[in-house]
């Protein structure tokens, strides 16, 4: 018996997974143009499951900023901020977010996922309660792992259940509840408003995961505490730098007395190499492109909104609310798999999930918009959805009405 | 408490038994991933477990629950310090 003898069902399912075509959780790009174009095998590829919202991946402001750094600061930071050092750009944008978020604090991880890791684990401890959303991401499951607080779910989006399980916790210590902006797979929000007078309620604190609604929801892009106007009732917004903003790294940012400290204790910041310069600068350039251009996220909207109804019109089953993440629901695996690679044929890259890395079994073809996509580009990619839809029965070709 | 551990045992065997198609009896000592559920499926049993009993079944606790007999040795204690307190 080998070592990874235990992997052998995985080995099984993933070699089945790749007897249709090719392998979705291995795409190799030969190049990337744009943030909606790339090639593939050399074939030109409309990319449609990036998380690139905004676009700024190529952004000319952005990428001469993290050019300059990377002349003037070289390629990277070889350490940690507690052990070797802070450079001037982490503080300054920390500074910068505290200010976007108009909050206290704020502090940059190495990446999104170990900014939950690094929030969760240190901000509660043992005799603590964190109450989740049971569709919550991985690194949120993981980072309640590290913090050996008694950990409990609640039903997705429902905050009938989360009052429910509050209600249930024994007396003594302190309880965070952590909920998302944008969930990443069904592209569906948390009802903040509702969750944020349970927090009030209970007396809990609140968490809220601004990943994918960071520069995509609320007035000034801030996600969706502004937009759902709780702002005040959201004690720490944990966010990422990998999607609306283009880079990679993470933050929290918050009003608490004694954050300061957490750069004490979070053993994910502690014991990770910062952030290179060049990736700061860059991160910076786009939360000032995200902050001065409205517009994107105006075009970001109105690209969900144009995709979101032209599939449903075609008969797609999809979330009922446009949103940037639009992913359709397909009845298995194996037609997931078979529609995935039919895409690709077409030239249109975008992300599949299976169970059960998905909610309830369900087996999605996820498309992520960016305000970058023209609108030829989407409706190439309806075009081509309702076609192969057509051909492996997932929808009914709807006939056009004949006048006359 | 001998007959509310009985009751519960019976219950919880139902509520995997619906998760699971084609199966008439669910035994005690079967493991729960044996009976293919995965662990996505495993939560939703586990929640509807709590509700059933209006208990709570830390995360951390999933790690000690292998069988549908640990399922319910822990929810039984569960109950019962619920009880005591």
């Amino acid at each position: 018996m080998s070592l990874l003898s235990h992997l052998s069902p995985l080995r099984d399912a993933y070699h089945r997974l790749t007897q249709a075509g090719g392998d979705p959780f291995d795409v190799n790009f030969d190049a990337i143009l744009s943030p909606t174009e790339g090639v593939l095998n050399g074939s030109r590829m409309l990319l449609l499951g990036t998380n690139n919202y905004l676009g700024l991946t190529f952004d000319p402001a952005c990428v001469a900023s993290a050019a300059q750094a990377l002349q003037m600061q070289g390629t990277g930071t070889t350490g940690s901020r507690i052990a070797n050092g802070t450079y001037g750009g982490h503080r300054a944008l920390e500074e910068q977010l505290a200010r976007f978020y108009g909050r206290r604090s704020a502090m940059v991880f190495t990446t999104g996922y170990q900014a939950n890791l690094g929030m969760l684990s240190s901000l509660v401890g043992p005799g603590d309660h964190i109450v989740i959303d049971a569709d919550s991401h991985a690194s949120i499951y993981d980072g309640v792992k590290l913090s050996r607080a008694t950990v409990t779910r609640f039903r997705h989006n429902d905050p009938k259940d989360l009052s429910c399980r509050l209600g249930r916790l024994p007396a003594g210590g302190n309880t965070l509840i952590v909920v998302e902006g944008v969930y990443s797979m069904l592209g569906d929000s948390a009802p903040l408003a509702e969750i944020a007078a349970i927090k009030r309620e209970f007396g809990a604190y609140l968490l809220v995961d601004e990943a994918h609604s960071m520069g995509v929801l609320g007035k000034n892009g801030r996600g969706l505490a502004e937009a759902a106007g709780v702002e005040a009732e959201v004690d720490f917004i944990v966010g990422t730098f990998s999607k609306s903003l283009g880079a990679i790294g993470g933050f929290c940012v918050s009003d608490q007395q004694d954050f300061e400290l957490l750069r004490l204790v979070s053993r994910p910041y502690m014991f990770t190499a910062s952030l290179p310069p060049s990736i700061i600068a860059s991160v910076s350039a786009a939360l000032d492109r995200l902050q001065q251009e409205p517009a994107l996220r105006r075009r970001l909207s109105d690209n969900a909104r144009r995709l979101h109804t032209a599939l449903v019109a075609a008969g797609f089953v999809i979330s009922p609310k446009p949103s940037p993440i639009i992913s359709i629901q397909l009845a298995s695996p194996e037609l997931a798999i078979a529609f995935w690679n039919r895409l690709i044929d077409a030239g249109i890259y975008i992300n599949l999930a299976l169970p059960p890395a998905t909610p309830r079994g369900i087996a999605l073809l996820r498309s992520s918009v960016s305000a970058a996509h023209s609108e030829e580009q989407l409706d190439r990619v309806v075009d081509a959805m309702v076609a192969i839809a057509g051909e492996l029965g997932v929808i009914t070709p709807r006939r056009r009405a004949v006048s006359g | 408490m001998a007959y509310e551990a009985n009751h519960v045992a019976v219950r919880i065997k139902g509520l995997v038994a619906e998760r699971v198609p084609r199966i008439d009896a669910v035994a005690g000592d079967a493991r729960i991933r044996d009976l293919g559920l995965d662990s996505v499926a495993v939560m939703d049993l586990v929640m509807a477990v709590e509700d059933q009993y209006e208990v709570i079944v830390p995360l951390e606790r999933l790690a000690e629950i292998e069988t549908v007999d640990d399922l319910i040795r822990v929810v039984c204690g569960l109950i019962q310090g619920r009880v005591v307190s």
